[in-house]
């Protein structure tokens, strides 16, 4: 099984989460001038003139448990509590956790990669 | 947003959820196979000590609205045992699984029911299924993004 996400679903989806789980600063210059790219397993995002990037650390062998990514995304603007239950974020790192299922824990994860503009996770049973 | 399920996925799912836990005397083999844009389901039972293997055509009837929203039906054709063991499985499995029922040949998956954390749902409400096709041995699921 493949999915396959492409930035401009990733944008939708982030400009949801950003008038839902930030502050207002965030909200107001998130439209302004958002760029968002996929690359090297990174998911770089350029506001005005700030660069983050959320960058893949390590994935876990099945679709269920804790997958960890590197980040410098600004926390200070991020309501931590009003996060879904299953993303933890720290200083450095970002945490997503997939509960356990019976389907969940069934299915192998073979690849996340984000690259030319792509979210690609490919899954076998 | 574009997902494709393979046969051999589908299949190595249904190995691992229904025959791996479960223990239906006679049933041996359940498949399902994609081919000329249709599904079929094979059950391969074991009567009298012969090996029969049964195959039914699976007919879409309805295509859930988004993945949390909507059914995803479908009807099974074919000869009236297939039909009853096919049915019949399905009928277990909604004991244990919410959202899934089967009735007069006709299996339903309730995508309102399953359970997803309360604010991702609104997300996932927003993937709407576009369309929805088989194509040489896989589906083919579209979505799209719509508030």
């Amino acid at each position: 099984m493949e999915i396959t996400i492409p930035k401009d679903l990733l944008m939708d989806v982030l400009n949801n989460i950003v008038k839902s789980f930030s502050s207002e600063f965030l909200k107001k210059i998130f439209n302004l001038s958002t760029k968002v790219t996929f690359e090297n397993n990174s998911i770089i995002i350029r506001i005005l003139l700030f660069r983050y990037y959320i960058k893949i650390a390590r994935v876990p062998e099945q679709l269920s448990g804790i997958f960890e990514f590197e980040h410098n995304l600004p926390i200070t603007y991020i309501k931590k509590d009003k996060l879904p239950d299953i993303i933890f974020i720290d200083k450095k790192k970002l945490y997503l956790h997939i509960p356990e299922n019976l389907i969940t824990k069934n299915l192998k994860l073979e690849k996340l990669e984000f690259d030319r503009d792509l979210i690609i996770l490919r899954l076998t049973s | 947003m574009i997902i494709r399920i393979d046969e051999d996925f589908i299949n190595g799912l249904i190995d691992k959820l229904i025959e791996e836990n479960t223990n239906i005397n006679g049933l041996k083999n359940i498949n399902i196979e994609m081919k000329d844009n249709n599904m079929h389901f094979q059950v391969e039972v074991d009567i009298f000590g012969r090996n029969i293997v049964f195959d039914s055509i699976v007919n879409f009837k309805n295509k859930p609205e988004s993945l949390a929203e909507g059914i995803l039906s479908f009807a099974l054709s074919g000869d009236e045992g297939i039909r009853k063991i096919v049915e019949g499985i399905f009928f277990i499995i909604s004991e244990f699984i919410n959202g899934i029922s089967s009735k007069d040949n006709e299996v339903k998956i309730d995508f309102s029911q399953i359970k997803y954390p309360e604010k991702i749902k609104p997300i996932l409400k927003s993937l709407k299924l576009e369309t929805f096709e088989i194509k040489e041995k896989e589906f083919i699921l579209k979505l799209n993004y719509r508030e």
